[in-house]
Formats: C-alpha cells, sequence, structure tokens
C-alpha cells in the first residue's frame, strides 16, 4: 500500500507539472477493476483533493468525480466479462471520457496505457503483496 | 444496495466529504491549510518542473544538432555547387574580356583571329587549337598588342608555342623613347627574360623603354610590344651594347591567346 500511495503522489506531482495525461485516476480505475476494496475510494477522496490543490482548483469537486469513477469502475469489476484484462482499455476510455466529456488524444493514450498498467499492478499484487489469510501448515 | 454497489457507505460518507470541503473552500475557509501545504507542493513542483525543463532542452540541444548538422551537410553542397558555378562564370567572364579587349588593340577586320585557352606550359606554351581550326607552323601569337610568340608544332586539336623566352627565338625589335629609337634583334635568354641585341652605340635606349616588333619576319605585324627594357648593358670595347627586355604580363595570367591566322 505503501509503494502505492508513493507511486500516486508522484503520479499527482508529474500531471500537475508535466505531463498532460490523468495518471492517478488511471492508476485508481485500474486498481478498481482488478480489486474492490475499500481503500481505493479513500484514495481517490485523498489524491482528487490533492489534485485539486496541485492544480490551484476549487477542493471537493475532483474528489466527486473520482469517487464516481471508481465506484463505476468496481461495479463494472464485478460483472462476467471482467475476467478480460482487454476489457479495461473500453472502461477507461468511457470513464475518462465521462470525466472530461470531452475527446481528446490524451484520453486515446491513457485508455491504452491502462492495459499495460492493469498487468503491471496485478504482478506486483501476485508477486510482493503478502496475503494474511494465506498461511503454511507446517 | 450494498451488493450492487460495493462499499456504498464509505462511497457516500466521502462524497459527503468533498461535498463539504467543497462548500468550506468556496467560502475560503480553507485559506490557512491551504497556505501550508503550499509551502511543501510549491517547491517539489517547481523541482520537477525545472528538472523537466532542463532534460528537454538538452534533448532539444540533441535534436537541434542532428538538424543542424544535415544542414551544414546540405549547406556545403550547395556551396560547392555555387562555387564551382562561379568558378565557370568567372571564367567565361575573363574571357568574353579577354575577347573584347583583343578586339580593341588589334582591328579583327584586318587581322584574322583565332582564340584559344592555354592548356600548358612548360619549354613551349600549350593551346587547345590545332590544325583543324586552320593553324598552321609559324604564325604569330598575340594578346592585346603583346606578341607572345610563333607557333612551332601544331597537331590536330593541339599547338605548341615557342615564347620569346625561347633560347631559339629571335626577332627583329625596336625600342621607342623620346630620346630616340634603337633597332636590334630580341634573343630569347633561359628563364622570362629576353635579350636585345646588336644596337649600335649612337642609337638611344634606356631604361623603361618599350619594345616593339619590326615586322620584317613576315609572319608578325609590326609594332607589337615585345617587353619593356629592364637594363642596358654597355661594353666599350664591344661593337654593340645589348639591353634586357622583361616581359610585361605574366604569361600564366592569361585566359585567352590569339593566333594570327590571316
Amino acid at each position: 500500500m505503501k509503494t502505492l500511495v508513493v507511486i500516486l503522489i508522484i503520479a499527482s506531482f508529474l500531471q500537475t507539472t508535466i505531463l498532460p495525461l490523468d495518471l492517478v485516476l488511471m492508476i485508481l480505475i485500474c486498481r478498481s477493476y482488478i480489486k474492490s476494496e475499500k481503500i481505493n475510494l479513500y484514495l481517490g477522496f485523498g489524491f482528487g483533493l490533492l489534485i485539486s490543490h496541485l492544480d490551484l482548483m476549487v477542493l471537493g469537486p475532483i474528489s466527486i468525480i473520482y469517487l464516481i469513477l471508481i465506484s463505476l469502475t468496481q461495479i463494472l469489476s464485478k460483472s462476467r466479462l471482467a475476467g478480460n484484462p482487454l476489457l479495461i482499455v473500453p472502461v477507461s476510455f468511457i470513464l475518462l471520457s465521462l470525466q472530461t466529456l470531452q475527446l481528446s488524444s490524451s484520453i486515446f493514450i491513457e485508455s491504452l496505457l491502462s492495459l499495460p498498467m492493469v498487468y503491471l499492478i496485478r504482478f506486483w499484487d501476485e508477486r510482493f503483496i503478502v496475503r494474511k489469510e494465506i498461511k503454511l501448515r507446517v | 444496495m450494498d451488493r450492487v454497489i460495493p462499499n456504498l457507505r464509505v462511497f457516500l460518507v466521502l462524497s459527503v466529504s468533498s461535498l463539504i470541503i467543497f462548500i468550506l473552500d468556496t467560502f475560503h475557509f480553507l485559506v490557512v491549510p491551504k497556505q501550508v501545504a503550499f509551502y511543501i507542493t510549491n517547491p517539489i513542483s517547481f523541482g520537477i518542473y525545472n528538472t523537466s525543463q532542463k532534460v528537454g532542452r538538452q534533448f532539444h540541444f540533441i535534436f537541434a544538432a542532428r538538424n543542424a548538422s544535415e544542414e551544414n551537410k546540405t549547406l556545403k553542397k550547395e556551396l560547392g555547387q555555387l562555387l564551382s558555378e562561379n568558378a565557370g562564370l568567372r571564367k567565361s567572364l575573363a574571357e568574353t574580356e579577354s575577347l573584347l579587349s583583343q578586339e580593341n588593340h588589334l582591328d579583327p577586320k584586318t587581322y584574322n583571329l583565332q582564340a584559344a585557352r592555354p592548356i600548358g606550359l612548360g619549354k613551349y606554351l600549350k593551346i587547345d587549337k590545332g590544325s583543324d581550326s586552320n593553324i598552321k607552323k609559324g604564325q604569330a601569337v598575340v594578346f592585346n598588342e603583346n606578341l607572345i610568340g610563333r607557333i612551332i608544332e601544331v597537331s590536330q586539336k593541339s599547338s605548341n608555342i615557342q615564347l620569346l623566352a625561347d633560347p631559339d627565338s629571335k626577332v627583329a625589335s625596336f625600342s621607342l623613347a623620346r630620346q630616340g629609337r634603337a633597332k636590334g634583334v630580341l634573343i630569347g635568354q633561359f628563364g622570362s627574360e629576353t635579350l636585345m641585341d646588336k644596337i649600335l652605340h649612337e642609337e638611344q635606349i634606356s631604361v623603361g623603354d618599350l619594345v616593339y616588333s619590326e615586322g620584317t619576319e613576315g609572319f608578325l605585324p609590326r609594332g607589337l610590344i615585345l617587353g619593356r627594357v629592364s637594363e642596358v648593358l654597355k661594353r666599350e670595347n664591344e661593337v654593340f651594347k645589348q639591353a634586357k627586355v622583361s616581359p610585361v604580363f605574366d604569361i600564366r595570367d592569361l585566359e585567352l591567346v590569339f593566333v594570327i591566322v590571316e
């Protein structure tokens, strides 16, 4: 979790200074798609505030948008089709378009980037996150 | 409902919190915490932005250097072509100027002149015109009013000119000055100078006098300039006096020479 938070902080600064991509939302959508957890909503709320602050916007609206989009992703992740990782591309495309309410080249890039990101998060989750519920019998 | 929308309670709590924060921020209740936050976030944002600018500049420099290198190559190629074209044009201009100058000095109605380019200089001056251009052995070669020599060997496409400085060259000549004139024979010497010999002691000749052709040989007109007296050699015990004559121009500077065909 700490790693994810650090990555999200770096992504927040990057997207508000040099990169014209919504990296934070992309990471949160991908994570919510893989793991439907309460923490995703907390992260969406917190980083929504941070992004608003860094972008010199009024605090609050971005957090609400992030929360709605993360909730939608979590609802979609429970559907049958969610097993297919390729579905993340159209899902992120629709959700990111909903966020800005307009189509731009960055949305296409973000949608395409979401696929490798899903694999990356899944790989990280499977290999480097210790699961408390799994215990070896001796 | 919680099964359809996962973590609905958390979602609602956080949404309401966001709404409260939004209202508070709209009415400027969060100015102080925001200012505190800016003390932390601004240096980080500036650092990232500054670094990206520096990296961007480096990449821009690399691309600019690559473009400049390609541009430089193209410009060098164009410059080479232009220099070559310029050299050709200068050569054509010099030849045209030579032709015009020659027409001013020797009347083309009187003399039928054949222009030729010098293509080699050794013992003889080689030109690019030969018997195909109606050039024959013994014809005089001039430039403006100056005699260069006479044709000594002719092939189809080129000819050799015996220069005045050739030891085998002998031309009847005279010098002209205010004090009077002196007659003699211009004999070639080894090197670029010639010697005017057989000058009587009573005849007047001094340094700086121009030496002209007598025209008694038949192959060349009278009055062509052969050179300028650079030194007079007087010896009391000899019958004749002599004078060293140096050419008035450097033969290597000529673009064109003219053969008097008729």
